[in-house]
């Protein structure tokens, strides 16, 4: 049977869906979700980082720069938002379903479905971000969604904290969507699935501390 | 049952983490302050101002006597209204007795002439007293005395503040001296016209100005002569009185034109003292030699209004961006801090920075929610202030920014 992909009446009715996707011999629709997911993710990124969200280390120069200068700092923040967008969908939608592909049995088309599904949950993520530092003033590290708080509380050391901060209800949340689909449609042993997708979990978790702990670093260095 | 499970501890969780956050005053939480407007302290010349109304008149007025023992009175020599120039015939009378009254003139000048020459041999003196260079003892003085002339010095402390004093009393005497001598030419007319019309003497103007007033029944005073300057006399309460004091400045607006001008005198005490009612005290403006006075009479009333202090050229902030007295800066490693200033005179919307800040920094603006002390500062883009220029890709690291951009999480 024919699959129309549809990420938005997937969350209503997920069960169903995933029977129709294991079933599913044609899958119709795939590559225009996935590119107006991507379109999606580039003006999310490009929206929230004219609001200023995220640009600390932006702010680093404001009282030095001119006014006009400070401005196009943060233009060329923004461009580099939207490509990170860009980027950010891309590898969203395309890497983790090729290791999955690698490591299972399962069609690569029904991996990206799952990925699609993925990676509007981690949109929505980025969009809370936004009132959070807009109205209470926490950053993506101190979410009240995210374990980084009591980690904030525990420890001064910045690295953990970030990476604790990376930890929350939305990653965890994505873990147990990626291990349900996964198992439903192959016959690999559940402790592997899960094994394996909690293991890539954390290799992302510790690229991303290790990048924000870093970033101010790498920056100076590359450019200074 | 494990849905509900999970959604109770969800919600615990989410709970625990806002209540960690709201009762954190340590700052173990990092924070972030968003800030949507922002200003730098800039330059500004500051004035605190009061405002009174007050009318134009004549600077000095001056009156004419005239003593009925001297002789009768003949006739006026001029009208009201008329300008006259010190020297100027004012009225004539006939002596009772031509001998007795020219011996008194004569000897009046003789009195003059040597008043002059003692003032010009205290001239001479005071020019050619050599000022120790070695600060003399301050309690010794010495006297110059002349027939009829005496003068105190009092040396003081050092040679700079002597030197001062010396110029400053040669410009009296010498003042002194023009005064003597404008006598004794009055004098000398006074003589002449006696002469002349062997019992008439024609008396001429002290002073110059403007005849306001003539007594036709020789009540004293004769005549009334204004000056032709103008100076702006008006009110002020008692509230008012306690602030100002003489050597203010002031602008007096007539009719859109401003001048400038110097409290010259505020009158100690009130129109009429009485515990019922306000009192009023009076004070005037002097205009400064600037001013144009044509057009300008006695009587047209103008707005007044006195400068009790002024700042030039200070730091100054528009008052959105001062919180009761703490200003929020905006630091240079990104963070927001709080800062304790004291404020000085304050100005439309813009308030006096005493201390606290410098020239040039910037301050976050109202509304003041998200300002946490400490906290890193975002702030939105702000697309007027961009020029197609500025974005040129020589113009700026816009390298480094776009790299910002792609590893932020």
């Amino acid at each position: 049977m024919t699959y129309y992909t549809n990420p938005i009446s997937f969350f209503r009715a997920a069960d169903d869906h995933i029977h129709r996707i294991i079933k599913a011999e044609q899958i119709v629709n795939l590559w225009r979700v996935c590119f107006f997911l991507v379109i999606f993710s580039m003006l999310i990124y490009g929206w929230t980082a004219y609001l200023g969200v995220g640009s600390n280390l932006i702010s680093e120069q404001a009282v030095t720069l001119s006014n006009i200068d400070y401005e196009v700092s943060k233009f060329w923040f923004i461009i580099g938002r939207f490509l990170w967008g860009l980027i950010f969908a891309l590898f969203i939608l395309f890497i983790p379903s090729l290791l999955y592909y690698l490591l299972t049995d399962i069609p690569y088309q029904k991996l990206l479905i799952m990925q699609q599904i993925v990676l509007v949950v981690l949109l929505v993520e980025r969009l809370i971000w936004v009132p959070m530092a807009l109205l209470i003033g926490l950053d993506w590290y101190v979410s009240p969604l995210s374990f980084g708080v009591i980690a904030s509380y525990l420890t001064d050391t910045s690295w953990i904290i970030y990476f604790f901060g990376t930890i929350s209800l939305f990653q965890i949340w994505v873990i147990w969507f990626q291990a349900k689909y996964l198992i439903s449609l192959s016959q690999s042993k559940k402790y592997v699935v899960w094994l394996n997708v909690i293991l890539l979990h954390i290799v992302s978790w510790c690229l991303v501390t290790v990048i924000a702990f870093a970033d101010s670093y790498l920056i100076n260095g590359w450019f200074n | 049952m494990k849905r509900r499970i999970l959604l109770i501890g969800v919600i615990l969780f989410i709970g625990l983490n806002l209540m960690l956050i709201y009762i954190d005053d340590n700052g173990k939480v990092n924070r972030v302050s968003y800030i949507n407007e922002w200003v730098s302290s800039f330059e500004a010349d500051m004035v605190e101002q009061m405002d009174a109304i007050g009318v134009l008149s004549a600077q000095t007025e001056e009156h004419v006597y005239f003593d009925k023992s001297l002789g009768s009175f003949e006739e006026f020599l001029v009208n009201e209204g008329d300008d006259v120039a010190i020297g100027d015939p004012l009225y004539a009378y006939r002596v009772h007795d031509y001998y007795e009254t020219e011996t008194k003139l004569i000897s009046e000048m003789e009195k003059v002439k040597e008043e002059i020459s003692s003032i010009e041999l205290a001239i001479n003196d005071m020019q050619m007293y050599q000022i120790p260079t070695i600060p003399a003892d301050p309690t010794s003085n010495f006297n110059i005395t002349e027939d009829h002339f005496e003068l105190q010095v009092e040396l003081p402390d050092s040679t700079k503040e002597a030197e001062v004093l010396r110029q400053q009393y040669l410009v009296d005497l010498e003042k002194e001296l023009a005064q003597k001598n404008a006598e004794v030419l009055y004098i000398e007319s006074q003589l002449e016209t006696l002469r002349a019309n062997s019992d008439m003497i024609t008396v001429g103007s002290p002073y110059e100005g403007k005849i306001q007033d003539l007594s036709v029944s020789l009540e004293d005073p004769v005549l009334t002569i204004q000056s032709e300057e103008l100076n702006v006399t008006g009110e002020l309460t008692e509230d008012q009185h306690k602030k100002v004091k003489t050597g203010f400045k002031a602008n007096v607006t007539l009719n859109e034109e401003e001048m400038h001008g110097t409290v010259s005198d505020i009158s100690h005490s009130p129109k009429a003292i009485d515990v019922n009612k306000e009192s009023i005290y009076s004070f005037q403006v002097s205009l400064n030699d600037e001013v144009d006075q044509t057009n300008i009479y006695p009587g047209y009333h103008t707005d007044v209004s006195i400068i009790l202090e002024e700042s030039i050229g200070t730091t100054v902030l528009k008052d959105s961006a001062v919180f009761m007295d703490s200003i929020w800066k905006m630091s240079e490693d990104g963070k927001l801090t709080k800062q304790i200033v004291e404020t000085g005179l304050s100005m439309d919307n813009l308030i006096e920075i005493t201390n606290g800040i410098e020239m040039g920094e910037m301050v976050a603006q109202n509304p003041d929610k998200q300002f946490r002390n400490g906290a890193k500062f975002i702030t939105p883009l702000k697309i007027k202030q961009l020029t197609w220029d500025s974005l040129g890709l020589d113009k700026s690291n816009w390298k480094k920014y776009l790299v910002t951009g792609l590893i932020s999480r």
